[in-house]
């Protein structure tokens, strides 16, 4: 039941998303769009005060990235987390991310009437619920159509459906990026010719010519902005900058579909800043594996704007970070986008995880198994043998990030408490 | 003996070593090893190979790039001490750039075995072992081996009616199964795994390795139908003409298809998509189905796969006492194929008739005599012995109507333990006869929603009573009686106060969760918040309203709308039902028997003109 303000107005707007959808979508669609025009007013004018100006910044940025795709759907390419999108900003076209929209749309109060409409269509119970919510806005029309639909085959099998069936409903072309299982150089220049292709096809679709200029420009951009969050990791194993899994989220999308906006640089500078500016605090630092359930009430009040217990690093933030010397901008998209720690064995997953716990100097990790997603679920407990032969406990939280409805607040609570009171009070203190 | 997964398996590169390959084909009986070792979310045949490794010691396993839950259940396996463990990558696209990337992980892959093993490669006899395109090799048998290649569409073969297995890998237990009930017309295993022909022709030789891997990469990667994971999906079925026409005109004798079992694998993503995009294009009679393939939902299955015959006008009757079979756990009994009336038999000169619903709650009975009328009924809790209790219901229900059991012309049963009653009868699936039951009941109904103690159904029915199409719940059980049966006990009440208080609420509760077990959790924290208990009882009623609903719109419901089953005795749920589908929702004194009503109604449908 709403408590504050806030949460009145959501509930308020959620409802009448909901009720608008199957029948009139374009009025859920401004609707939508108003709310997050609204939210985005709210979060530039009246941020958290418990939060440091980098994530004070962050709020309203990350609202654009979905704002400027939605109100302007001839500039919109409808794409997945990990498709590289520094093509798309040199030519002054919007992303809009489909893991984004369904989150955002939970912040809205409207995920559950999408849910059902891809379920009624047809969709299994079992899909990906951020995909689900996709598929259920593309349904009913709420999603506009846009200009393009591109997406990779990474991370999951969810790409290879979802962008389909969009492309299909919303009568939108689509470009596919087959990202080849085994990382190598073979692999990297393969998807780079594919990232050639799919500018060239963008630019039939959209009459805009490729600047190649700009488009270095938003790949040196990108560069700029990995090597100065990497930067940040060893403050990470000392340093407390207040944060929310909400912040965590936006976060996420800085470091994937926004990488290659002087916007994200400017968030990953005063990252910096804030760290550097930071003391030294004792709390249980958590690494926090795949995405988050930022709604859900007993994980909020566990980990929001805490030191004890702080997430110290969000493995989705990290996923992307390589840096690379390739001089070709397609090269350089192709090659974090190939050696992403996500594609091939998940022992590449699980090695990396425990270099962040290692660099972070992880207390314990939490590996969040989202529901629908077989990647994750099915590489948990290799995920979580390999930490905790590295000595970091973990814990395997089954949950939803999305749909509220494929968990308990009890269970998770359950589990959480149980997990942290198992890593006692904090060590450092 | 080198063991695959999945059709893009490269059989025939081994058979270039001399080794022989076989497909997976799991039906474990539980998944606790999989559950332990991977995640109880991962799809069912992903988890029924990690049990079959186990089970059967396998040595040697190839996996293909088919999905996510077989990445990752190479991964698990990795950690296991096989002699050849191997993951082949496959790409998502088709073209020359594709052809020639998995052309050199073919290559890769041959040189690991011939190192690994010690034997040496023929590209000759690998090259004798593809299927050349011309070939008309077909099934000797009618017994189904998903584990050997698979070549019963090839040109030449005689048309004639047959039903199509569609969607992801159902196995032998599924389709021996859907064969034993279809028999008498051919039933085509067109799932993911089934159908491995290329339509790449063969060379007479090649003058290189590299030059057989370039062909064969192309051999595996274009050949065959596309599975839903390739990007390119075009006419995937190989039967869109059939799909697109056959149900569309009806009785065009052009239209071998006649009908569509879709199969789904709890987990698996991939074939709902299809599934949704199938049901929207075609007018073909489909039934889909999910199961996790394993054995445990067999009863369930059985209903499905014995009602949907009936919807085609092919039905497999069951007669006698005594029967079991490998899939739905009884023998095979007598077959024929022949109308549901037409299968009964009923005894000259009688009367009477009894109809027996065997359901998971209760049992209930009906005697009606030839003028339809109905003499007497009998409900009786089904307890721990279906047959038990069906005796002691008929017994008691003869008594009532003032009869003996050797007055009746024949007993119609039905039900989930319409199988296993110990007494001579005829079965028929409860859709059939909950169809029959309501159109009795209701003559203007179109749309039947039952909900009984375990199941959802929602069941379309024409002017005359006969099903035109039926959906029906998974296993889970939200949005069933057991739903409900939980949620009361957790509030602490019976069930005929949970069916009033319902009525009494004042603000909306929403319980968000449709998971029976989370539900009752949500229930309990909303009582530890002192929430009236009929606005909890209002949010459950309206939680089963929403997934009911949910059901008829995938079934297409239309008005009339009557609701039979134990859960339409509870009124808030009725009340919530109709509100969501704006529509009035009848309920009659005598839902409960609508099954076993429609049971004698068949049976009677049977009788021979009394002398």
């Amino acid at each position: 039941m709403p408590r504050n303000n806030i949460e009145r107005i959501t509930a308020a707007i959620g409802s009448s998303v909901e009720r608008l959808s199957p029948g009139k979508p374009l009025e859920a669609r401004r609707l939508l769009l108003a709310a997050f025009r609204a939210y985005k007013l709210k979060l530039k004018f009246l941020p958290g005060k418990e939060l440091p100006p980098s994530k004070q910044y962050l709020g309203p940025i990350s609202m654009s990235c979905m704002i400027r795709p939605l109100a302007h759907p001839d500039r919109q390419v409808l794409t997945s987390i990990f498709t590289p999108s520094e093509l798309f900003h040199a030519m002054g076209l919007f992303p809009m991310c489909a893991e984004q929209f369904a989150t955002y749309t939970n912040g809205a109060g409207a995920e559950h009437i999408f849910v059902e409409i891809a379920e009624r269509a047809g969709i299994a119970e079992t899909f990906c619920s951020y995909h689900k919510v996709v598929i259920g806005g593309a349904y009913s029309g709420v999603l506009p159509k846009p200009l393009a639909v591109v997406n990779t085959s990474l991370a999951c099998d969810a790409n290879n459906l979802t962008f389909r069936k969009a492309s299909e409903l919303l009568a939108a072309p689509q470009y596919y990026i087959d990202v080849p299982y085994n990382p190598s150089r073979d692999a990297v220049e393969y998807v780079a010719d594919q990232l050639r292709e799919m500018g060239s096809w963008l630019e039939d679709l959209s009459g805009i010519r490729i600047d190649e200029g700009k488009l270095k420009e938003s790949v040196q951009c990108s560069q700029r902005t990995i090597r100065t969050l990497r930067h940040i990791i060893p403050y990470r194993a000392q340093r407390y900058v207040p944060s929310e899994l909400t912040a965590e989220l936006y976060e996420v999308l800085m470091t994937h579909n926004a990488l290659g906006l002087p916007e994200t640089l400017k968030y990953a500078q005063l990252l910096l800043k804030d760290f550097e500016s930071s003391k030294e605090q004792p709390g249980r630092k958590i690494l926090w594996m795949h995405s988050n359930p930022f709604y859900q009430d007993v994980v909020k009040k566990t980990f929001n704007y805490k030191s004890d217990p702080w997430i110290a690093l969000t493995e989705m933030c990290y996923d992307e970070l390589l840096p690379s010397r390739e001089e070709d901008p397609y090269m350089a998209m192709a090659y974090r986008t190939v050696y992403n720690s996500f594609n091939g064995p998940v022992t590449r997953r699980a090695g990396k995880a425990v270099r962040m716990a290692k660099e972070i100097g992880a207390d314990g990790v939490i590996l969040f198994c989202h529901w629908g997603c077989k990647e994750t679920c099915g590489g948990s407990a290799v995920i979580a043998d390999a930490l905790e032969e590295a000595g970091f406990p973990v814990l395997i939280l089954n949950g939803d990030g999305v749909d509220s409805r494929n968990s308990s607040d009890g269970q998770v609570g359950t589990r959480l408490g149980a997990f942290l009171e198992m890593l006692g009070t904090d060590s450092h203190s | 003996m080198i063991y695959t997964t999945c059709k893009y398996a490269p059989e025939e590169l081994f058979a270039g070593f001399g080794e022989e390959t076989s497909r997976l084909d799991p039906s474990p009986a539980s998944f606790s090893c999989a559950d332990g070792c991977a995640h109880p979310n991962l799809c069912g045949f992903a988890k029924a190979v990690i049990e079959e490794v186990n089970a059967k010691g396998i040595r040697s396993l190839v996996f293909t790039d088919c999905c996510d839950a077989m990445r990752r259940t190479f991964d698990v396996l990795s950690r296991s001490d096989m002699d050849f463990l191997y993951f082949l990558p496959l790409p998502h696209k088709t073209g020359d750039r594709e052809i020639h990337m998995f052309a050199a992980d073919l290559k890769k892959l041959a040189e690991a075995y011939a190192r690994a093993s010690g034997k040496t490669f023929s590209r000759e006899a690998a090259r004798e072992a593809c299927v050349p395109r011309t070939s008309s090799k077909t099934e000797e048998s009618g017994e189904a081996d998903p584990g050997k290649s698979s070549t019963q569409e090839v040109s030449g073969s005689a048309p004639s009616a047959y039903v199509s297995i569609l969607g992801a890998h159902g196995g032998a237990l599924l389709l021996e199964g859907v064969r034993e009930t279809f028999s008498g017309m051919e039933v085509r295993d067109d799932t993911c795994s089934g159908n491995r022909i290329s339509m790449i022709v063969v060379p007479e030789s090649f003058p290189s390795d590299e030059a057989f891997f370039s062909w064969y990469a192309e051999y595996l990667l274009k050949g065959f139908n596309p599975c839903m994971r390739m990007f390119s999906i075009a006419n995937r079925t190989g039967k869109e003409t059939e799909i697109l026409n056959a149900g569309r005109r009806p009785g065009n004798q052009e239209a071998n298809l006649r009908g569509i079992i879709y199969h789904t694998v709890k987990f698996c993503d991939y074939y709902s998509f299809e599934y949704a995009d199938l049901k929207q294009r075609t007018d073909l009679p489909l039934l889909k189905i999910e199961t996790d393939t394993s054995p445990q939902s067999s009863g369930q299955l059985k209903t499905r796969i014995e009602a949907f015959a009936e919807t085609l006008g092919v039905r497999t009757v069951s007669t006698g006492t005594k029967e079991s079979s490998m899939l739905f756990g009884r023998q095979s009994g007598k077959n024929e194929t022949l109308s549901p009336a037409a299968a009964i038999k009923f005894k000259e000169n009688a009367d009477f008739i009894a109809g027996i619903d065997s359901g998971s709650t209760s049992t209930d009975v009906v005697i009606m005599n030839r003028g339809r009328k109905i003499l007497s009924s009998i409900i009786l809790p089904t307890g721990m012995s279906a047959s038990k209790s069906a005796k002691k219901a008929l017994h008691l229900a003869l008594s009532e109507a003032g009869i003996r059991e050797s007055d009746l012309g024949g007993i119609v049963a039905t039900g989930y333990g319409r199988d296993v009653l110990e007494m001579e009868k005829q079965t028929v699936t409860e859709i059939t006869c909950h169809a029959k039951g309501a159109h009795f009941l209701f003559p203007d109904a179109r749309t039947i929603v039952d909900i009984g103690g375990q199941d959802s159904k929602v069941i379309r029915i024409d002017s005359q009573g006969n099903v035109t199409n039926f959906i029906m719940n998974d296993k889970c059980a939200a949005g069933t009686g057991r739903f409900l049966e939980m949620q009361a006990r957790a509030l602490g009440l019976t069930m005929e106060e949970m069916s009033r208080i319902g009525l009494d609420w004042k603000e909306e509760v929403r319980i968000s969760n449709m998971c029976t077990v989370f539900a009752e959790s949500e229930v309990v924290s909303l009582v530890a918040k002192d929430t009236p208990p009929a606005d909890i009882v209002h949010g459950l009623n309206r939680s089963v309203a929403a997934k009911t609903v949910s059901l008829i719109r995938r079934g297409k419901g239309e008005e009339e709308y009557v609701m039979t089953g134990g859960v339409s005795l509870n009124r808030g749920v009725v009340q919530c039902l109709s509100e969501e589908l704006g529509a009035p929702v009848h309920i009659s004194e005598r839902s409960q028997l609508c099954g076993a009503i429609g049971a004698a109604l068949i049976g009677l449908a049977s009788a021979p003109a009394s002398s």
